[in-house]
């Protein structure tokens, strides 16, 4: 270090501004990539939350619908998600459920009884292009089994990110 | 020849501090370029975040109507503040079936913000959508007097009924979330419909 201060032979000093330039350019680079990467990271999460309170508003729709309605108001039957899920699902009430439904939306709903012991995928019947990812909102409801039993439950929507939202 | 020889034998470096000069020149001119370029696009983002942030306001709104178990209606006023920002540029809005568009002109550059709702929307009034309905079905679709068709039937025809109508910012949106019921042979079913109008 002592030697290098004490040069004074000045074989960089020629170059000196090409060397504060070439600093300036990497520094203005690197400024620009972090500032490109927060832009992303922003956008994303704005993406999240908005997609999240669209999710969560279609959730609170589907619970209060009287598509699922059971013996009263606040139960969902299982009998009618039956009759909307697996392979067996009836096309014209999936119909009728999705088409309350914008067809720009993408998502579908899965039911789940706490204990994990019933699960219900309701998903529109012909899918297209593969989603690019999801937003997911749940909300808990009370699953009617049968007449005498009542069980406490999860209702999650899955918003599907689509070309016109990445 | 002579000259050539006298170039190479000279040693005052002149040409050396030619071309360094001109790189810093030239690079000089490409930073300060990609900093104004820069400067420029992270404006243009703020003014789109804004906008996006207008259209995400009337969205809610209508989602939170859309997503009501019952027939509700509510009124939005527009902020403003917020338009103050645009009131010397020209700022159209337009509601159509599906998507909510808000455009802004500003310094030539055309700026446009739009979101889809989540539940299906008809941008007319309760009284032209009674009006549709008796025309084409008979009944008006209310409780009432439920549509003999499918459902899917009706959706097609209230969707290609749909265009784009603008919307004035300075007066207020009525958002109304109605039924229409039909009725086939056992069931009568139901459909919600969220509507948009001044």
């Amino acid at each position: 270090m002592y030697w290098f201060t004490n040069d004074d032979r000045a074989i960089l000093e020629p170059q000196n501004d090409i060397f504060a330039t070439a600093l300036l350019v990497l520094g203005f680079v690197v400024f620009a990539c972090v500032a490109s990467k927060a832009y992303i990271a922003h956008q994303d999460s704005a993406f999240a939350l908005e997609s999240y309170e669209q999710a969560s508003l279609i959730a609170q729709s589907i619970a209060h619908s009287q598509m699922l309605q059971g013996s009263r108001q606040d139960l969902i039957s299982a009998e009618k998600l039956d009759a909307l899920s697996g392979q067996q699902a009836d096309i014209h009430a999936l119909s009728l459920f999705f088409d309350v439904f914008s067809p720009n939306v993408r998502f579908q709903v899965d039911v789940s009884t706490e204990d994990g012991e019933h699960i219900w995928h309701i998903h529109k019947p012909a899918s297209s292009t593969p989603p690019m990812g999801q937003i997911a909102a749940s909300v808990p409801v009370t699953l009617e089994l049968n007449p005498v039993q009542q069980v406490p439950g999860t209702l999650t929507v899955k918003l599907f990110k689509d070309m016109w939202n990445s | 020849m002579k000259r050539i020889s006298d170039l190479l034998q000279n040693e005052r470096a002149w040409v050396d501090f030619v071309l360094s000069k001109t790189a810093l020149i030239l690079a000089s001119v490409v930073v300060i370029a990609a900093i104004y370029h820069f400067a420029v696009t992270m404006n243009e983002v703020s003014q789109q975040r804004e906008l996006d942030m207008l259209s995400t306001e009337l969205l809610t709104y209508i989602d939170k109507v859309g997503s009501s178990p019952d027939e509700v209606n509510v009124t939005y006023t527009f902020n403003k503040e917020r338009f103050s920002n645009y009131q010397k540029q020209r700022t159209t809005i337009f509601i159509s079936g599906e998507y909510i568009v808000i455009n802004a002109d500003i310094d030539g550059r055309c700026i446009i913000s739009a979101k889809a709702p989540a539940f299906r929307v008809y941008p007319y009034s309760p009284s032209v959508l009674c009006d549709d309905l008796r025309s084409e079905y008979g009944s008006s679709g209310n409780i009432t007097e439920p549509i003999r068709a499918e459902h899917a039937d009706v959706i097609g025809y209230l969707t290609a009924r749909t265009g784009e109508v603008s919307i004035d910012t300075s007066d207020q949106v009525h958002i109304q979330k109605i039924f229409i019921y039909f009725v086939d042979d056992l069931n009568v079913e139901k459909i919600g419909y969220v509507l948009v109008y001044q």
